[in-house]
């Protein structure tokens, strides 16, 4: 029975702290497909928990603080489209410029607008509603799922959308295929330039979700710099997962476990650091293998 | 693909013009945000350009901003020159801060004259060290190296942040920080008023040396040739993957000799996470100078203008010191500009001709 209560507190935490970075990875994904590596996720996200903190504070309409960092983060997607493909700047250094203007925005605006600095808390932000399953509340380990936020079964929900619709439509084609060769997707009649835009903006929106749910959901309160590097695990987590919808929630899924079993040990006072650092790490060795067990392959092939 | 800047003729001219463009653009648009507060942008800017270069108080808090952009910039631009991207300045210098402020406290007895070298080797060779991993990884085995220099900055900020604050905490209470580094081994300072030390003639020389070798050497050449046109550096026998680690190394050096500076010249120890963005405004500093090193001075006294003006403003008015990195991040963005106005330009010409092509049928 104290096994059981471990793996709930366990997945607890997990299913937490899943969803932004399931959606931040989303976001890298979808970048990834057209060939325009998108790393100004964790940016994005500020914006978006900054803004959701915010218009929830003002309106005390969770859904409608969700929607307005959807909306603005998916501009601020599409202007990454736009920076890259018609003013032909390199997708690092907007990535570059866009998180260091959601740390530095972020920051300047609290001052500006609340006359706080670091973090901005206030009785009227209402967190996003939770969905009950009443049925599942009996169940050992499945009762986890019951009351989780709405965006945790949005992430899931975008997941297996984007898994259809990358593998089994049109869409999907000519979106795998403008990041293999978007000449030829041209010559085929369909603007890749389109297409391109269509992918930023919806890593933009994925972005949204992900840094709404942080600031009004997982918390309900805004601090600058709380994104803390989950959008950068985004990328790493869609880099693991070779680029596939399904791939990039199974390794989000293995950072939100890890997280989840660091934070226990944090209890036994174990360093916040570390438990920050062990993220980075695993995702630097998943790399180091996939690229030597690809490099194996090749090889074998070869000879 | 990259212009570069020549002596004489239109490249000139635009190399000028563009960042000029740039940085006013990005003044305009953090106008936009100033409007909000009440406050007058113009007075605004007013307090931040007289703060910074109105006076000598100024000039010095100034240049001491200045300082460590000197570091980033230099290395950002010598990375670009050579055709890698160091986006890991930023973890780079963390470590050689650690390592400058680790070997300046517990060799503590040696004397100045060996010690200080012995603290800035320390702390070029972690620099070295953690760009040369994400680079050979790149080079042997084909991983990205932008996810890689993310997450090497990032590992670098948290674990020096926990070897500051648990094993390697020094005597202050409260104060997470290694230990106060050996008298002998802190720079000298030009003022008591100021931050302004001994590296400030450091960087000074990088720039003059890095100008020497980026536009009169060979070395330099034909770090630009593979920057230019890898195919083309391999054509002219140069093998581009052993020249970009040797150029990362180099850039990795002066992100090193950062950290240092600021260890040995401001702080005195390691405070976790005490860089403001250096790594990030160097990169941005290195592209507004077109990689030319004596742009890249002038840039970077500029941005630590702004920095330190940023701060009069703030203890002047309510609006904090944060305006000037927005402005900062804008400028990143914009150094786009050029390309919009080359577009307006190439669409007119083809109106025009559109138009002659009509008028002639």
């Amino acid at each position: 029975m104290d096994m059981v209560a471990f793996l709930e507190n366990v997945l607890e935490t997990t299913f937490k702290t899943l969803p932004p970075l399931v959606l931040a990875g989303l976001g890298g994904m979808i970048t990834v497909k057209v060939d325009m590596l998108n790393l100004g996720l964790e940016g994005m996200m500020m914006m978006a928990a900054f803004t959701a903190a915010v218009v929830d504070h003002m309106t005390g309409q969770p859904l409608v603080a969700l929607l307005a960092a959807v909306v603005l983060t998916s501009v601020m997607g599409w202007l990454f489209g736009l920076f890259n493909i018609r003013f032909r700047v390199n997708n690092i250094i907007i990535s570059v410029a866009i998180n260091s203007l959601g740390y530095s925005l972020t920051k300047y605006l609290l001052k500006a607008m609340f006359g706080v600095s670091g973090s901005f808390t206030s009785g009227n932000i209402v967190k996003q509603p939770t969905v009950i399953l009443p049925f599942l509340e009996g169940i050992p380990l499945l009762r986890v799922f019951n009351g989780q936020s709405i965006v945790f079964w949005l992430s899931i929900l975008c997941t297996l959308a984007l898994m259809y619709v990358v593998n089994k439509t049109p869409a999907g084609l000519r979106l795998r295929a403008t990041g293999l060769n978007d000449v030829a997707v041209n010559t085929a009649g369909v603007n890749s330039d389109r297409v391109k835009y269509v992918a930023c903006t919806l890593s933009g929106t994925f972005c949204g979700l992900a840094g709404a749910y942080l600031s009004t959901s997982y918390l309900s309160m805004f601090t600058v710099g709380m994104v803390s590097g989950r959008g950068y695990l985004g990328n790493i987590a869609s880099i693991l997962g070779n680029r596939t919808a399904g791939g990039t929630f199974l390794g989000s899924l293995l950072f939100s476990v890890t997280t989840g079993l660091t934070m226990k040990i944090q209890t036994f006072g174990f360093p916040s650091q570390l438990i920050q650092l062990i993220p980075y790490v695993v995702a630097m060795l998943c790399l180091i293998l996939i690229a030597v067990v690809r490099r194996r392959r090749k090889a074998g092939i070869r000879v | 693909m990259k212009e570069r800047i020549s002596v004489l003729g239109e490249k000139y001219g635009r190399a000028i013009l563009r960042p000029i463009a740039t940085i006013a653009v990005a003044l305009v648009i953090g106008m936009l945000f100033i409007l909000p507060t009440g406050f007058s942008p113009l007075k605004a800017y007013g307090i931040i350009f007289k703060g910074a270069f109105g006076s000598s108080v100024g000039w010095l808090g100034t240049l001491a901003k200045a300082t460590p952009l000197l570091f980033t910039g230099l290395a950002a631009a010598f990375a670009s020159w050579g055709g890698c991207f160091n986006i890991g300045i930023e973890g780079q210098l963390y470590m050689g801060a650690m390592a400058a402020a680790l070997v300046g406290h517990f060799c503590g007895g040696l004397p100045g004259v060996i010690l200080i070298p012995l603290c800035l080797i320390a702390a070029m060779a972690a620099a070295v060290l953690w760009a040369l991993i994400p680079g050979l990884l790149n080079n042997k085995l084909e991983i990205n190296i932008f996810i890689m220099f993310f997450i090497f900055n990032n590992i670098a900020s948290l674990l020096t942040d926990y070897l500051a604050s648990n094993p390697l905490r020094g005597e202050l209470v409260g104060v997470e920080a290694t230990g106060r580094i050996a008298a002998q081994a802190r720079f000298f300072r030009f003022s008591n008023y100021s931050d302004l030390n001994g590296g400030l003639l450091i960087a000074l020389g990088l720039v003059l040396l890095f100008w020497f070798v980026q536009y009169k050497t060979r070395f330099g050449y034909e770090c630009s040739a593979i920057g230019q046109n890898a195919t083309f550096g391999e054509y002219i026998g140069i093998r581009h993957a052993r020249r970009s680690m040797l150029v990362l190394t180099i850039s990795a050096m002066v992100a090193g000799l950062c950290g240092a500076e600021q260890t040995m010249g401001v702080l005195g120890r390691f405070y976790p996470n005490f860089s403001s963005d250096y790594g990030f405004t160097g990169i941005s500093i290195g592209m507004l100078a077109n990689d030319n090193p004596i742009a890249v001075a002038i840039f970077a006294i500029f941005f630590g203008g702004l920095t330190y003006g940023g701060q009069q403003l703030e203890s002047n008015s309510a609006i904090s010191s944060d305006l000037v990195r927005v402005i900062q991040a804008i400028v990143i963005m914009f150094i786009s500009a050029d390309f919009i106005v080359k577009k307006t330009r190439a669409k007119r010409r083809n109106k025009a001709r559109e138009k002659q092509g009509r008028e002639g049928a």
